[in-house]
């Protein structure tokens, strides 16, 4: 008999946290794909709903459990709700290799990305500074809420430590000994999914790729960590630089004279008299032509591409049903780099299909989905196009689920402008799957003119005519494999 | 009386040629720095001039520069300070002098002087007053933290960024070593020319279609990279390596920023014209056209390069077809050299035919800006107005300059849209005698009250302190004056709104003459035209996406650009981007949905302090 699976999305807001549960009714095997929210205004569902349900559905047993990225949507309650996982029982736990603190690349890849990170919150508050003017407030409020991914830009200590302790608390708390997965090994065929096979895709395993984000990026994204940290720490002091230094720690001394292009005694200090000599016109002028905070506007582009760069790192798989070949797809919030990288000539599998190999490409798996975990909620870069969409052909069976809400999206700063989901991707995938979309905020996609919420669904109004929505319903109707409940979604594969 | 020597015509300032890195290489160390010969003007320190005014604040490190003081004699004496990395004085005389050679190469095409943007409107007048006049461009050497630099259009500044080479970057500089924009020439170059075509044509910063970002960008590589042929010590050691073979062989003659590329971890340089480096390998192939690349190549800097490509082809044709001769006589007719080092004379001859070929491709390529649509350029219109303001000026084209510019876009696949066919008479604007709509004699009448301003621009344009702002002054009240007439004969001419529509706007809604500008060309049979040039604009507010009203609206313009004859009171082109053309709405609209889609735009929206704010910034971040 074909087992069924079954994955269960929960609702608990801006982020990501999926239950799929093997071999439905008879011998259920566990594996639980990220925990983490920043927030859920649309559905007021908690984290510890979420703890308290998985409990129960499991049993307190959970096979393995995976944490695709470093990123507080996906794994915040590995912090939060620690004591309520303490209490599973977990068996395995799959990590990116990305991850793996014995691997020198992937933790120089992280020591970069924490300098950053560190760089960036300095930046935030240096552009917020009460004297700052609007235009570089905005840019300081729109890095703090990006890095709000990656850490916590308001913390006392390090910005990543709230994420690293989540991490730490993966990889120590729940087994002793996490596996990280790259692509290209064997697919994973173990007895407690047995009909199943589960293909790592990604992270891709160059840095090029890594890096990748799909659009024009700074090809020196961690080069500048240093000089921007280290000038914003100063301006965001308030102090003279003479007062900041003569304040300051040794290696912070250190940095700022490094960070300066000539030799000190070319410096003709701000305060003093000679500035005001030879620049006054500077300095009592009105402010549109200075350039006090310009420098640290590139802060905003640079918290963008490090919120991809971690994206990138994502462990995206899919899980193959060996009886009639139907897949799962878990990106996470793979961007393009990752799923490009997926393609990969190099990466392809061979499996044994009855008495002869077979080998099996990414875009085979691509070719045979049947459900689709959206990548990083819908957003225009989470989803690839031609090599991505594009191969999914199983339209008439097609579904996506999508982990989003909007409405605590589109609260952050700038307001009104995080566009969860994307509308062009919208708007592709809506056809595809000939309607068969569930948002974890709202439920069955709908028609924006009839929303709940229409202030929150505006800019999705007129994505397609009203006789398409109305036989886009029949079709969600006629899915009676999809169950929408408050706490959760399921998506049953009988 | 004392003896009182007249004013010098130039002041000669030491500078590097490209950038410092070529002073670090044997190779090209006798090359690396040059005396460049600015125009002789009064400065203040900073440099402070006519045009451009250093203001050396580096924020990120909390402090100033003292500025430097061009006039000392112990400077002036030594033609400036020497080249030094470690010297911010020698970095403001550098921003300087390139600047100021960038100003002077663009007015000399122009055959006017240049103005910046206007600055912010005075104090409660409207948002789009544009009567304020700012002299000086303000230059900032230091003012960023980062491989970038930019042209602000609000703060009508350049800005300069320094940063360290990356760790990987190859031997010609310190590993981690400071790199500074301000001393590469080029991106001086580009970067000035960026705020000259801003001045002139304001609106090509609105993103309207694909080429116009590419064209700014395209249109300020191109203007730096003939400027490298002014510099004849660079120019005679290039073409000696060269052997002559300017378009098959590698030369920094057709490169930009090497140093700045090579920091970023690049192999070769920045951007390179006719050729391509292998990244893995470092070897240096020529260029292939490719005439899909238009289509497919969409990212402004890329884009440009298509631009800059085909505009560098032209450059090589007419270099070719200039030193063909030369060739023929130096091998004996075979036109093929002998291996080894070619002759002296031969290398001064052909630099000598290089530098000429430059100046009159760089003369073609920014006196066809009076020629083209005040909005919404495209690289086709380009071509177009290249080839009628070259036909204006040089009724004998006998070296054919004007085929090899159609041939190279021809290669490029550049096509301007609406042509049947691709002949240099298809290509010319079309004059009133062969448009399609007509103007009334009374539109042309009324260009008699034109002329009286005319004679007080031509006054206006010496070299007096306050020339640039009379000139400006001039200009204001012009456009207001016509703009009165226009609208009254709009409103109640009989034929009015026909004018309206050749003009390309709907007369019924509120429109603007956006520039108002004379011009004295020496014509083909040795008289002078004096030339009226006016931009009339007029905007409306469209939906981005009709089928999805909360999608927004965005501004479409249209209007034309005014070329007329002021000694015969007549129109000779209008060329006209109409306001009410349906098709070019619909390609801004499909265009301005794919701009939605990056995340700056998913994160920080299209517009506000995040979204507009600063178009070239994040152009130019990190290339």
């Amino acid at each position: 008999m074909t087992p069924a699976v079954r994955v269960r999305m929960y609702r608990q807001g801006l982020g990501d946290c999926f239950l799929v549960t093997f071999d439905v009714g008879a011998n259920e095997g566990h594996l639980l794909i990220d925990c983490g929210s920043l927030g859920a205004t649309t559905t007021g569902v908690s984290l510890a709903d979420v703890l308290k349900n998985i409990r129960e559905t499991t049993g307190g047993h959970l096979d393995v459990v995976m944490a695709t990225h470093e990123h507080q949507d996906h794994v915040s309650a590995f912090r939060t709700q620690r004591a309520a996982f303490q209490a599973l029982h977990v068996d395995q736990v799959w990590l990116a290799w990305t991850e793996n603190p014995q691997d020198p690349e992937a933790q120089a890849i992280a020591k970069r990305r924490d300098d950053l990170g560190e760089a960036l919150v300095q930046a935030s508050r240096a552009l917020t500074r009460p004297e700052a003017s609007p235009a570089s407030r905005a840019v300081g409020l729109a890095v703090h809420d990006v890095l709000g991914f990656g850490g916590d830009p308001d913390a006392a200590g390090a910005f990543a430590e709230t994420i690293n302790e989540a991490m730490s608390f993966v990889r120590t708390g729940l087994t002793n000994r996490p596996r990280y997965l790259k692509p290209g090994e064997p697919a994973i065929e173990e007895p407690w999914c047995s009909g199943f096979r589960i293909y790592v895709l990604g992270p891709p395993s160059t840095e090029a790729a890594l890096e990748d984000v799909g659009e024009a990026g700074s090809s020196e994204l961690y080069g500048v960590a240093g000089g921007l940290g280290t000038g914003a720490a100063f301006l965001a002091s308030g102090q003279t630089a003479t007062a900041y230094l003569a304040a300051a720690e040794l290696d912070q001394r250190a940095a700022f004279q490094a960070a300066q292009p000539f030799d000190s005694r070319f410096r003709v200090e701000r305060e003093s008299a000679r500035a005001g000599a030879v620049y006054p016109q500077y300095l009592s002028e009105a402010d549109w032509r200075r350039v006090d905070d310009d420098w640290m506007h590139m802060a905003g582009d640079l918290a963008l591409q490090l919120d991809s760069a971690t994206n990138n790192t994502s462990l995206a798989i899919a899980i193959e049903r060996i009886a009639d070949g139907k897949v799962l797809l878990f990106p996470a919030d793979a961007q393009e780099g990752n799923w490009l990288s997926w393609h990969d000539p190099a990466i392809t599998w061979t499996i044994r299909n009855g008495d002869r190999d077979q080998t099996v490409t990414a875009a085979t798996l691509l070719s045979r989905a049947v459900f689709y975990k959206v990548g990083h909620h819908g957003s225009h870069n989470g989803t690839a196009k031609g090599r991505g969409l594009e191969l999914m052909e199983q339209q008439h069976e097609l579904t996506a689920f999508v982990p989003v809400d909007r409405a605590v999206a589109l609260n952050r700063n700038p307001k009104k402008s995080w566009r969860m989901p994307a509308v062009a991707l919208y708007r592709a995938l809506l056809p595809k799957c000939q309607g068969r979309i569930v948002r974890s905020d709202i439920g069955w996609a709908d028609d924006a003119a009839v929303a709940a919420n229409v202030a929150v669904e505006e800019e999705l109004q007129g994505i397609a005519s009203p006789p398409q929505w109305t036989e886009w319903r029949a079709k969600q109707r006629a899915a009676t494999n999809v169950t929408v409940t408050p706490l959760f979604v399921d998506y049953l594969l009988p | 009386m004392p003896f009182a020597p007249t004013r010098p015509a130039f002041r000669c300032l030491r500078g590097y040629s490209g950038d410092p890195s070529l002073t670090a290489q044997l190779a090209t160390a006798m090359i690396g720095e040059v005396t460049f010969k600015v125009p002789w003007e009064a400065l203040t320190p900073g440099p402070a001039g006519e045009y451009l005014e250093v203001i050396d604040v580096d924020p990120a490190s909390g402090c100033f520069y003292e500025p430097v003081d061009l006039d000392l004699p112990n400077v002036l004496a030594q033609n400036g300070l020497p080249p030094s990395e470690g010297t911010p004085q020698f970095h403001q005389q550098m921003v300087y002098a390139v600047a100021s050679l960038t100003i002077r190469n663009f007015e000399r095409a122009l055959g006017r002087r240049s103005l910046w943007r206007h600055g912010p409107p005075p104090r409660g007048k409207g948002r789009k007053n544009d009567s304020t006049f700012v002299q000086r461009l303000r230059v900032y050497p230091h003012a960023l933290r980062e491989a970038n630099a930019y042209y602000s259009p609000d703060k009508i500044a350049l800005l300069f960024g320094y940063f360290r080479a990356t760790e990987s970057a190859a031997a010609q500089h310190v590993p981690g070593g400071m790199v500074f924009t301000c001393l590469s020439h080029d991106i001086i170059a580009h970067e000035t020319t960026h705020a000259l075509l801003d001045g002139m044509h304001r609106r090509y910063l609105s993103p309207t279609n694909p080429d116009v970002r590419a064209f700014h960008e395209g249109f300020a590589d191109i203007v730096s990279l003939l400027q490298h042929f002014t510099f004849p010590e660079i120019l005679r050691h290039q073409i000696a390596s060269t052997r002559g073979a300017l378009r098959t062989e590698e030369s920094l003659l057709g490169q930009l920023a090497g140093q700045f590329g090579r920091a970023l971890g690049l192999r070769g340089a920045l951007r390179d014209a006719i050729g391509t480096t292998d990244p893995q390998t470092g070897a240096w192939t020529p260029r292939q056209p490719d005439p899909q690349a238009y289509r497919t190549t969409l990212t402004p800097h890329e884009r440009g390069a298509i631009l800059v490509a085909a505009l560098f082809d032209a450059f090589l044709s007419i270099y070719e077809r200039r030193t063909g001769d030369l060739i023929r006589i130096a091998t004996g007719g075979t036109g093929l050299l002998q291996p080894g080092a070619i002759h002296p004379d031969l290398v001064g001859r052909l630099a000598e035919e290089a530098a000429r070929a430059a100046q009159h491709v760089l003369t073609m390529c920014i006196r066809a800006l009076d020629y083209c649509p005040p909005v919404d350029i495209t690289f086709g219109e380009f071509l177009r107005a290249i080839v009628t303001a070259d036909t204006d000026a040089v009724a004998d084209d006998d070296l054919r300059y004007r085929l090899a510019f159609v041939e190279a876009f021809r290669k490029w696949g550049i096509y301007p849209r609406d042509l049947r066919t691709l002949s240099e008479d298809s290509l010319l604007w079309r004059t009133p005698d062969n448009d399609e709509m007509r103007c009334s004699k009374a539109l042309q009448d009324g260009l008699e009250r034109v002329r009286g301003y005319a004679e007080q621009f031509l006054f206006a344009q010496g070299d007096e302190p306050d020339s640039r702002e009379r000139t400006f002054r001039l200009q204001y009240e012009l456009r207001r004056g016509l703009h009165q007439w226009l609208a009254r004969h709009f409103a109640s001419h009989p034929d009015g709104p026909g004018d309206a529509a050749f003009l390309g706007v709907d007369p019924a809604r509120t429109f603007e003459v956006h520039t108002g500008r004379f011009a004295l060309r020496p014509s083909p049979d040795g008289y002078i035209d004096p030339q009226f040039l006016v931009g009339i604009l007029q905007e409306r507010q469209i939906p981005i996406d009709p089928q999805r009203p909360a999608a927004g609206t965005m501004p479409f313009e249209g209007g034309c650009t005014i070329v007329a004859d002021l000694r015969r009171l007549a129109i000779r082109y209008c060329i006209r981007k109409s306001a009410a053309s349906a098709n070019r709405e619909q390609r801004q609209q499909a265009f301005a949905r794919t701009l939605d889609e990056s995340s700056h735009a998913t994160y920080f929206g299209m517009s506000g302090p995040l979204g507009d704010a600063e178009p070239f910034a994040a152009i130019h971040r990190g290339l």
